[in-house]
């Protein structure tokens, strides 16, 4: 008896340490995997998949600006742009599944002024911002604006991420004006550019009117 | 007296069926190692579960060439760096007796399911080398003329050049086999790297939409030929 119940023991032990090496190697293949990746893109921790978690990552350009968004599922999402005096771009996008994914916002000086690139998850697309007066000044002083971008880390479902929002300090409003005789830019809004996205919630918070074109999903999924 | 004798003898007699199971110490420490070595493998394979979903994330956004079978066509499509960047990363076997070449189209392009590339004369076409690629399409459109450029590893592999209003396009529709995760291809399956068909103005001056039938586009892919093929 005692002979049998030994030797299904060792057929335990050898099944069971077969299985263990096979698992241990690939979970040591998948933890330097991650751990590579992790130093290239830095590391997302999702620990309520129902909100936003945001990293930014950096490029090799100060006008370059890219982030690792977690979005939750059944979310439906308004973005904006918004530039100079009145310009303004917007889109709205519903999706169903929770994921990670990359959004880019890249200000590219061109020969009239600066095109803006957004690439992101449904929502790509570039606008031409400002002039050749305003680019050279801008770019003579780009040290010298108010850069803010979205916080890194959790974010709830309804609140405004406000991923890149550029101003002009006063001073160096005046400064444009006078020195550039820019009477054009009295009246320009300030942020110079921002881009923003949130839920309809996110929008009523933040007193933004929603246009609600994709505004058919809720907390309780697709209306 | 008799009685007592077969008494003794009945006591004597079931005492073995009484004793309870031994379990000797070897039995013992086999026991306590087989519960080691799943308890092990249990936490091997939770610490598996735990790290596959960031890693999938990672991988997502990374956008990694994978080469599973170094004798399959395999590309991914990087993240663009601006608004309608194009560039793919794409792996090139080397198989005796078959070039991989880079073929490109720009008129009478049909809807993407009715494209039969095989059947379809490319108006300029590139050898690509075995070996990981970088590519990149761009389409720049300025005030004198409209360009079409195929990059290879950052050299110019196709170039064409049309008249800035060869098309009054609104728009274009596009599609593209190259996906945003790594995706091995059979050798001998047409790679449609950019199926584009502009949007054309209708009936309704200044209502613009993609034609049913063939159309102005930008059609590149990848198809491979028995013969090598000069490039141009």
């Amino acid at each position: 008896m005692n002979r049998a119940i030994n030797f299904l023991l060792c057929v335990a032990i050898l099944i069971g340490l077969v299985m263990f090496f096979r698992a241990q190697s690939n979970l040591n293949w998948l933890q330097s995997e991650h751990d590579r990746l992790a130093t290239k893109f830095g590391d997302l921790e999702v620990k309520d998949p129902d909100k936003f978690y945001i990293k930014r990552l950096e490029t090799d350009n100060e006008m370059d600006f890219l982030w690792r968004v977690w979005r939750p599922s059944n979310v439906s999402l308004e973005y904006r742009s918004n530039w100079g005096v009145g310009n303004r771009s917007s889109g709205s996008n519903q999706f169903a599944d929770g994921r990670e994914s990359l959004f880019r916002c890249k200000i590219v000086p061109t020969e009239k002024g600066f095109q803006v690139h957004r690439v992101g998850e449904n929502q790509a697309g570039s606008s031409g911002m400002g002039d050749k007066v305003l680019k050279d000044f801008l770019l003579d002083h780009w040290s010298e604006l108010e850069i803010e971008t979205v916080a890194d880390g959790e974010h709830d479902r309804d609140q405004m991420l406000r991923f890149l929002t550029i101003r002009i300090p006063p001073e160096l409003l005046e400064k444009l004006i006078k020195q550039k005789g820019g009477q054009r830019y009295k009246d320009f809004d300030n942020p110079v550019f921002e881009h923003f996205s949130g839920t309809g919630a996110a929008y009523t918070r933040s007193g933004i009117h929603f246009s609600g074109t994709g505004a058919a999903y809720t907390r309780s999924g697709i209306q | 007296m008799s009685s007592s004798t077969e008494s003794t003898q009945g006591v004597q007699a079931a005492e073995p069926e009484k004793r309870k199971p031994q379990v000797s110490l070897l039995s013992l420490l086999l026991l306590i190692a087989a519960c080691g070595v799943w308890v092990a493998y249990w936490k091997a394979t939770r610490d598996i579960a735990n790290i596959e979903a960031p890693l999938q994330g990672l991988r997502l956004i990374a956008r990694e060439l994978v080469i599973e079978d170094p004798n399959q066509i395999a590309a991914v499509k990087r993240f663009p760096g601006t608004y309608g960047q194009k560039v793919m990363d794409i792996y090139i076997p080397e198989l005796a007796g078959k070039d991989f070449v880079l073929r490109l189209a720009m008129d009478d392009i049909p809807i993407s399911k009715n494209f039969q590339a095989d059947k379809f004369e490319a108006l300029k076409e590139s050898v690509l080398k075995p070996g990981k690629h970088e590519v990149e399409i761009r389409y720049d459109k300025d005030a004198q003329q409209a360009v079409l450029t195929i990059l290879v590893d950052g050299e110019v592999a196709i170039e064409e050049k049309r008249a800035k209003d060869w098309v009054n396009s609104g728009g274009h529709s596009s599609s593209s086999s190259v996906e945003s995760s790594s995706k091995s291809f059979e050798n001998d399956e047409i790679i449609q790297l950019l199926h584009l068909r502009f949007m054309l103005e209708g009936k309704t001056k200044g209502t613009f939409s993609t034609p049913k039938t063939p159309g102005p586009g930008i059609s590149v892919w990848i198809e491979a030929v028995e013969d090598s093929v000069s490039a141009e």
